[in-house]
């Protein structure tokens, strides 16, 4: 202890002030290092991923949850993000003053004639950096539930922005609410509290949150009004212009806090939180009381919720007292008869309503409903099937037409029949009227190729076990630069770290994917094995669609179960054949599509080919499309384009087949 | 002793480097601090005194610009307490119970610091490894905060409040926990403080043994009030010149009390301690004529003590004189 007093000259201090760092910098320098290389932000991350991992595997297991259409997974991951984002940025918020209090190192930082309001901003600033690594955390397991489904990039273009501006406001919240106690525990009582009121609207039940005040609720609630611009966006393919206005919520409340801590608050940030003795102590009253006054207020929130729903369902009685019913007053066409689509994906399409009569027609109620063609099935929930299921129409005009655009999720696998009803609405209490329907959709969903949750599992077990690493990494490089004063280059070591795990986050994200490459189809029953799996959409020209035919089970039945079979002119054709005979049978089929005119050719050179060629020329020109010759239990796949519009006949080429019925027709319909 | 008198009595007046006039604070109806004053001149230390809940914490926060008073105003190297941020560059303070961020390194934690104080970061860097060979950490510089002692965390301390060479240090119960060993090393390194840098020192402080060694001045506190308030000479010669320490078998404390009461020049003794026999007795001296009559009043007590049989296990002038003094006049405040 020597020479205390070897540099009495003060530093000429305009030189200093040019040299130096401002003073945010230096805090947030500070803080960041902390934060990440102390271990604190590496642990949540790591804690964040196991979350993430166990709730993409569990989706992509769960059989039920599996069924979410790729757009949905992606949307729930981007709003689990958000919601650990926010919740993060809070946390550390809601400590960044407070928990200096209370370890006694704030009034260090008030001592120095630095500017309170840059103190505030380095902290918020350090505040925010795990966001960015959560957003990219998720990446890997956005892309692998996404399965390749172009809502990837949107998700995150708009889950990076409106994160972003979701955490800045929670951060300033909870640093806000740490400005103003004096011990962690307050702060993050009342943290926890404002995060959980502002969490549960948007667990409220499906009706609370459409009413008037539920949806004006959400509209309010930062987090809600994003999720469901969200979810609109990317999930209903609904355009950004239409629920722009969602985004005001969040967007003032960032703004509010920001000011509110930047501008307001951060110069009189002080060592003791209240003001006198009495005010603090009220203040750590009102905390406490506040906080556990939330969670009573959510828990009221929602029973109330579930009540008033409860009370709805019972509300409906049927009227006994009909009136007349009067001319029907609607027609209603639909533009699509039939489609065949996989699970998980979507359906448009149009319906006309004209007013055929003389005089304007009451307003218009139109309902979709959905039926379920296999007795066994499950009673469909047209709720789960369509975002808008109801659609109200002023009065028509005499001759006037109006259409309207629907929306069906394929949600289950199955045949299913789609028509909609439309309801004049009732003159008075003591009329009805008389509903009309339009003929069905015949929907056909085709199973849902599955998630492959063993490709998901490399991801699942190895980001928490990279993340794992590299914090421990992180903190050995930390503890060699602290014991050993010839540790040279720790700063070079981290970043090595650091682009190690986001390497080899990239490596498991990519072999994830590759192992989701080829989808394991499901065998529901179908036998269809799997081949080319295009995606399907039905009703557009050059779109795909999937066609299936089957044999009789018993080998002396000759003909096709399906023996009609359409499709749009210019679609490209994946047909599968299924020789559902036993195998034992050794009762060969095949399916042939021939030129119209030439089925006797193509029977006849098939015989001359004979069985070597299992009773097939190849070369026919006549043929258009032909699968191999199949045994019983067997099945093939082959993918054509349709011909021209016009009606061809499918046909066995094994000898007698035909000539005993063993045929069927093609329609391509023209546009 | 000796030096700080010296320097006390130097013929130019050092000059004045900490004044505060009618510094008052409350806390809603509760008065905290009440119209203190007092200056202190360059390289010398001030001991501040008083029992817990006195206000000393008040009135450092209130000098060292972290809480605002309710009225009243002091001046730092001049500069007024309207400008909190200029007195901030002139000021270095160990605050009570001062916390540290466990995961930083002493040199990180220094220059970290010295930047918020404007010095680029190479400069600040070098500085923090000067600062920590002048308090001796110079061992431990890039070791983690969280593996220092208690002792080398009040070192620490101490080195961060001179990163800005400041013109006054204010030091909050420096030596708080501390062995005795590491006690009599903090004091030297205060008062090197003092010396070398030219700076005035605040010294925050309950152990009077302590301030009596180190200090110039003292100020007593009590109930947020000041009781006493000079040089440590001063305060000291207003009262307990004239008090003398005596200490018997407890069992014959009423037999010695009897004894001293009829010795002519004794005006009053008090038992100040009846488990350990301890008693103080007060002669009957005018102001003027102190000194001269004091031995032969000495030798009296003394003879009659001895002549009584009462067992003497220690006899003399008050030992810890600022202790007297600081019992008596918080003692009075309260009454």
């Amino acid at each position: 202890m020597s020479d205390v007093a070897r540099q009495p000259s003060g530093m000429p201090r305009d030189a200093r002030v040019n040299a130096s760092a401002p003073t945010w910098w230096v805090v947030f320098k500070t803080e960041v290092h902390g934060l990440w290389v102390g271990g604190k932000a590496p642990l949540l991350l790591l804690l964040f991923s196991v979350v993430l991992g166990a709730h993409a595997f569990v989706t992509a297991y769960n059989v039920e949850l599996s069924l979410m259409p790729p757009k949905e997974m992606v949307y729930e991951t981007v709003k689990t993000a958000i919601a650990v984002g926010v919740f993060l940025g809070m946390i550390i918020g809601a400590d960044s003053l407070s928990g200096e209090r209370e370890r006694g190192t704030l009034e260090a930082l008030l001592l120095t004639p630095t500017s309170r309001r840059q103190i505030v901003l380095g902290k918020f600033l350090a505040a925010l950096t795990p966001w960015p690594a959560v957003l990219a955390l998720t990446i890997p397991y956005m892309t692998v539930l996404g399965q390749g489904d172009e809502v990837l990039g949107p998700a995150l273009l708009w889950g990076a922005l409106l994160g972003t501006i979701l955490t800045i406001a929670y951060t300033g919240t909870g640093m806000l609410v740490s400005f103003w106690s004096n011990t962690n525990r307050t702060s993050y009582l009342v943290g926890l509290g404002i995060y959980i009121l502002i969490l549960v609207p948007a667990q409220l039940p499906g009706r609370a949150q459409t009413g008037a005040a539920g949806q004006f609720l959400q509209q309010v609630n930062p987090l809600a009004a994003v999720n469901h611009f969200l979810s609109k966006t990317l999930v209903n393919n609904e355009t950004v212009e239409e629920w722009a206005g969602w985004l005001w919520s969040p967007t003032i409340f960032a703004l509010l806090v920001l000011g509110l801590l930047l501008i307001y608050s951060a110069p009189g940030l002080r060592l003791d939180a209240g003001r006198t003795g009495i005010v603090r102590q009220a203040w750590h009253r009102v905390a406490a009381r506040f906080a556990s006054l939330c969670l009573v207020l959510a828990v009221c929130l929602v029973a109330t919720t579930a009540t008033s729903t409860a009370t709805v369902g019972r509300g409906i009685q049927p009227d006994r007292s009909m009136s007349a019913v009067g001319e029907v007053p609607v027609e209603i066409t639909v533009d699509l008869a039939f489609a065949t689509v996989n699970t998980g994906d979507s359906i448009f399409f149009d319906t006309v309503l004209t007013n055929p009569l003389g005089e304007p027609s009451p307003p218009l109620i139109v309902a979709m409903n959905i039926i379920n063609l296999d007795q066994e099935g499950d009673v469909v929930d047209p709720e789960d099937w369509s975002p808008e299921r109801t659609q109200y129409v002023d009065q028509l005009a005499p001759g006037a037409s109006v259409t309207l655009s629907w929306r069906v999720n394929a949600i289950l696998d199955g045949d299913y029949i789609v028509y909609m009803v439309v309801m004049p609405e009732p003159a008075g209490r003591d009329a009805t009227s008389q509903a009309v329907s339009s003929t069905g959709i015949h929907l056909t969903v085709m199973p849902f190729t599955r998630l492959n949750p063993r490709g998901i599992l490399p991801l699942v077990l190895g980001a928490p076990l990279v993340l794992g690493v590299g914090t421990f990494l992180t903190l050995r490089i930390r503890r060699r630069e602290t014991e050993d004063e010839a540790y040279k280059a720790p700063f070079l070591r981290l970043i090595m770290v650091a682009s190690g795990v986001v390497l080899s986050m990239g490596l498991l994200g990519a072999f994830a994917i590759a192992s989701q490459s080829g989808p394991v189809a499901d065998g529901g029953g179908s036998g269809a094995t799997g081949s080319s799996a295009a995606p399907t959409e039905s009703g557009a020209s050059g779109a795909s669609v999937l066609l299936e035919v089957d044999t009789s089970t018993e080998p002396e039945d000759l003909f096709y179960v399906q023996d009609a079979l359409v499709a749009p002119a210019g679609s490209v054709i994946t047909l599968t054949f299924n020789n559902r005979t036993d195998a034992d049978d050794e009762a060969g089929h095949n399916w042939v599509l021939v030129q119209p005119g030439q089925e006797e050719s193509v029977v006849a050179n098939g015989l001359a080919a004979g069985d070597d060629s299992d009773w097939l020329d190849v070369d026919d020109p006549g043929i258009i499309a032909h699968t191999a010759l199949i045994e019983g239990e067997d099945s093939d796949s082959i993918t054509f384009d349709a011909p021209p519009p016009g009606t061809y006949t499918f046909l066995c080429t094994f000898p007698d087949h035909y000539a005993g019925g063993m045929f069927g027709t093609l329609t391509i319909e023209g546009n | 002793m000796s030096e700080p008198l010296d320097v006390a009595e130097a013929p130019s007046p050092a000059p004045t480097l900490l004044m505060a006039e009618n510094v008052r604070m409350s806390y809603g109806p509760r008065l905290a601090l009440r119209d203190l004053s007092f200056s202190l001149q360059a390289g010398r230390i001030l001991g501040f005194l008083g029992p817990n809940g006195a206000g000393k914490t008040t009135a450092i926060r209130i000098l060292t610009t972290t809480l605002e008073p309710s009225s009243g105003r002091f001046t730092v190297d001049g500069i007024s307490s309207d400008e909190p941020d200029r007195i901030r560059r002139k000021i270095g303070v160990l605050p009570e119970s001062l916390g540290f961020p466990k995961q930083m390194t002493g040199v990180e934690y220094l220059a970290f610091f010295g930047q918020l104080y404007g010095l680029p970061p190479k400069e600040a860097k070098a500085r923090a490894l000067v600062l920590l060979a002048d308090v001796g950490l110079q061992q431990r510089a890039t070791s983690r905060i969280g593996t220092y002692s208690h002792g080398m965390r009040q070192r620490l301390g101490i080195a961060r409040a001179l990163v800005n060479d400041p013109r006054v240090v204010f030091l909050d119960e420096p030596t708080l926990g501390l062995d005795p060993r590491g006690q009599q090393e903090l004091l030297a390194l205060i008062q090197k403080i003092a010396r070398e840098r030219e700076a005035s020192v605040v010294l925050c402080s309950h152990l009077l043994s302590e301030i009596e060694a180190v200090c110039d001045d003292v100020v007593i506190l009590n109930l947020g009030q000041v009781v006493a308030a000079g040089s440590v000479a001063e305060v000291l010669g207003d009262a307990q010149r004239n008090v003398i320490q005596v200490r018997v078998e407890p069992s014959s404390v009423t037999k010695a009390r009897e004894v001293l009461e009829k010795v002519p020049q004794v005006e009053r003794v008090t038992t100040t301690d009846e488990l350990s026999g301890q008693l103080a007795v007060e002669l009957a001296t005018s102001a003027d004529d102190a000194t001269p009559q004091e031995p032969p009043a000495r030798n009296a007590i003394l003879e009659a003590l001895i002549r009584a049989d009462v067992p003497i296990v220690n006899f003399g002038l008050a030992g810890n004189r600022l202790q007297e003094l600081f019992l008596q006049v918080t003692d009075e405040a309260i009454s």
